[in-house]
């Protein structure tokens, strides 16, 4: 279940003659992963290509472009032996070229129609005519603009013109013979022509409304065309896929052998088959070429590490020094909803051969630390949404099924923790004890709800936890009357420490203090003690991410202690199976001792037996994994450090509880912005909720970021660590699936 | 203790941002090298994140006076 599919060697031979249909039936079969082909002896050379390979590789160049053009180039073709590829593909020029050139046609003449608009749109209410800037004898024609106003100059100049003027835009005519004072006297007005283009006529807003019938036009010819090309698009489009797909196969069997050795007369292929796949492989050729193609199986030992004896079996004892080349090639197995995590998985690299596959653990703790992080019922809602879309849209090139797949489950979880540890929405719980009303909302109070208590006559939703007795809430005497208040100095107790501000207004019951204090219990009670309970099935609403920081601070330590050991215990197997016994011993074993041990010293509470083996069973660790390191490192000491480095990581993994906490806090400040600010302390202000609801989609797309990203990290960085070293091949058969 | 909370978090902050400055820089010129090195410089620019979030929690701790 954790391991990649088993591999087995095998070497195939046989004449030259066999050689293109062994080729056809090893692609066929789609399963085997064909190696290079590496001659110890230099008796062969590796193959030439198969003759048919250059007029493949042509007509798939000529069938990928046209895919292109009809924009049809992400199509995913349907297995086919088209007769004749090139009848196809020519049939297919003539019937997409023309609409292809009318296209481009029409959109030239668009941008000449769009150029000559907007050169003469400012022109539009002047009177003139346009045909006079035309080849007219007797008058010379000026359409531009200008800086001064050139008819006083004109005039002064003694040339007869006819001029009409709007601002800065001129139109000059003149007799042809004062042509050239014109031409000096609008220079020094400082004239520059309109570029029009030639053989216009009528006043430039005839001609304008000329020229937008004509773009109607254009536009309506170009729709026209476009609606041509979809349905080119839906004839041809699957059909050129096909031919794409089965060329580009063509290519790959005519260029497979450049991955074997030949000789005068024989061919040698050598290649990794999953094991329960190398039997149908054998039979399909002794089926089809008898004993006249050599097959042999020779189990997942790397090359260059023969051991025939073995038959098959792992002999991985000796590992140390394999080049991953020489390993089985990794095909990951997992199946319906770990699969996206392969993905993910291969953003680190695969595992190596004989290594456990981690993938379906990243399936567990993936969406668990999301859903810690994020733990939010309307956001992880919104998150599986999110997802959703992202399995077919990339918004900044983040996205794809493997992603939108993990963000579903990601946000189902935040969903589930957030309704069920957390019992919030939207960053406001569903309710909460009565002696913290005044100061923190609850959806109960905002939508005037009063859920009955467990003892009152109740339906489906009920309060449960505490009773709402005097004595509960005897603290409380100076709790009330806070009105508008309340709000802002809830903020203020979360955000500046709740002991500077445990003034009068507040009694005893700042919720800082709550932990130890108020509540009988340890470290891990919840500060409020009322939860919703759906029908008596489920509680909601056990930990406030804010108030309750110190419990799931606790409860992030003990995640990481229990995450670590078990890639520790991973990590045993890993190098057991690689290394030996004796280094997983000295190399991870020694950590669980020392882990074991350390609580037994801290809990052993003046019982000096306990504490030797607490101790003695640290120091045995200790020395162990000094032996290891010195072995692999050559240096002992580091041994230490590393010990420092395993707090660190445990510590690492507080992100589940502060990353949840800052997203809380930052929704804190967004409802002292809406609601205190804007909303003049009510929840029920309509711009308070506007601005909080912005801010929430701005603290849920941060969301998606960093607990996506900080969880895979816990996962990469400190789980992996304790027992993966990856770096394996993928398994890319020959005539398989492309992926 | 309150300033001691947000030193905390902004010195804590300033020793990621230091960290994640070349990181990321790196991450974008590999990106632009070769699409697929997205996600392996994404999750490599993340990791000094570790740093602000003990930043963090000292700063939750020292809120708590512990």
């Amino acid at each position: 279940m954790f391991k990649p599919a088993r591999m087995t060697r095998v070497l195939l031979g046989g004449h030259k003659s066999h050689l293109e249909d062994v080729i056809e039936t090893l692609h066929d079969e789609g399963v085997v992963h064909v190696e290079d082909f590496a001659d110890p002896t230099g008796t062969t050379t590796i193959g030439t290509p198969l003759e048919a390979g250059d007029q493949a590789s042509a007509l798939l160049v000529h069938a990928r472009g046209l895919l292109k053009t009809l924009g049809a180039d992400g199509l995913k073709g349907k297995g086919m032996r088209p007769h004749d590829p090139e009848a196809i593909l020519r049939e297919a020029r003539e019937a997409i070229q023309p609409v292809v050139d009318e296209t481009s046609d029409l959109r030239h003449e668009q941008s000449t129609l769009d150029a000559e608009t907007s050169a003469l749109a400012p022109f539009a209410s002047l009177d003139v005519d346009l045909s006079m800037l035309g080849d007219i004898r007797s008058i010379r024609g000026y359409l531009g603009t200008v800086r001064t106003d050139p008819r006083p100059a004109l005039t002064a100049a003694g040339v007869s013109f006819d001029a009409s003027v709007d601002g800065a835009h001129v139109a000059v005519a003149v007799a042809a013979h004062d042509a050239q004072t014109a031409d000096r006297v609008l220079a020094e007005a400082g004239f520059s022509p309109a570029n029009l283009p030639e053989g216009a006529s009528g006043t430039p807003r005839q001609r304008l409304g000329e020229l937008s019938q004509r773009g109607a036009e254009v536009i309506a010819r170009m729709q026209g065309a476009e609606a041509r090309m979809d349905t080119l698009r839906a004839e041809w489009g699957p059909r050129l896929a096909a031919l794409e797909r089965h060329l580009s196969q063509e290519v790959d069997k005519t260029q497979a052998p450049l991955q074997f050795a030949v000789t005068e007369t024989t061919f040698h292929v050598e290649g990794w088959i999953p094991v329960d796949k190398a039997n149908r492989v054998q039979n399909a050729l002794a089926a089809r070429y008898g004993d006249s193609v050599y097959f042999e199986s020779l189990g997942d030992a790397p090359r260059g590490h023969d051991d025939h004896g073995h038959g098959g079996g792992h002999g991985h004892d000796d590992h140390h020094d394999v080049d991953p080349e020489d390993e089985a090639p990794v095909k990951l197995v997992n199946r319906g909803l770990a699969k996206p995590f392969e993905f993910m998985l291969g953003l680190l690299g695969r595992p190596r051969y004989g290594e456990l596959d981690p993938t379906k653990l990243m399936f567990i703790f993936f969406p668990l630390f999301f859903g810690l992080m994020v733990g939010d019922l309307v956001v992880g809602l919104v998150i599986m949404l999110v997802g959703h879309l992202l399995k077919t849209k990339k918004v900044f090139g983040i996205g794809g099924p493997a992603v939108g797949r993990a963000l579903m489950m990601g946000g189902f979880m935040a969903a589930l923790i957030g309704g069920v540890v957390f019992g919030e929405a939207l960053g406001i719980h569903f309710v909460v004890d009565e002696k913290y009303a005044d100061e923190e909302p609850s959806w109960e109070n905002i939508l005037g709800m009063d859920i009955p208590y467990e003892d009152e006559p109740h339906g489906f939703f009920y309060k449960t936890g505490y009773a709402p007795t005097a004595d509960a809430y005897a603290l409380d005497a100076g709790g009330s009357g806070h009105g508008t208040e309340s709000l802002q100095q809830a903020d203020e107790n979360a955000t500046t420490g709740h002991d500077t501000n445990a003034t009068a207004a507040h009694g005893d019951d700042g919720h800082g203090d709550d932990h130890g204090d108020d509540h009988s219990g340890g470290i891990l009670t919840p500060h409020s003690k009322v939860h919703v309970s759906a029908g008596g099935i489920v509680n909601l609403g056990y930990y406030s991410k804010i108030h309750d920081i110190q419990a799931l601070l606790v409860w992030s330590v003990i995640i990481a202690i229990v995450h670590l050991v078990l890639g520790l215990i991973l990590g045993v197997r890993n190098v057991a199976a690689s290394h030996g016994v004796t280094l997983a011993i000295q190399e991870k074993v020694s950590w669980l001792i020392i882990l074991a041990s350390i609580p037994v010293a801290i809990l052993s509470n003046g019982d000096t037996t306990m504490l030797a083996i607490g101790v003695g069973g640290a120091v045995v660790g200790i020395v162990l994994l000094w032996i290891g390191t010195a072995k692999v490192l050559g240096v002992g000491f580091i041994s230490i450090l590393e010990v420092l480095g395993f707090a660190g990581n445990v510590l690492s993994y507080t992100r589940l509880a502060a990353i949840g906490a800052s997203k809380a806090g930052m929704a804190l400040a967004f409802m002292a912005i809406g609601f205190d600010v804007i909303g003049g302390g009510s929840y029920h202000s309509v711009v308070g909720w506007i601005v909080y609801l912005i801010g929430m989609v701005a603290i849920t797309a941060l969301a998606m970021l960093s607990g996506g990203l900080q969880s895979l990290r816990l996962q990469f960085v400190e789980f992996f660590q304790k027992f993966y070293t990856g770096g394996g091949r993928a398994y890319q058969p020959f005539g398989g699936r492309r992926a | 203790m309150a300033i001691g909370a947000g030193l905390a978090v902004g010195m804590a902050g300033i020793g990621t941002a230091l960290a994640q400055y070349s990181i990321g820089a790196a991450a974008v010129g590999a990106t632009a090298e070769d699409e697929k090195n997205f996600g392996k410089g994404l999750v490599l620019t993340v990791i000094p994140e570790t740093i602000v979030i003990f930043g963090l929690v000292m700063a939750i701790l020292i809120w708590l006076r512990i």
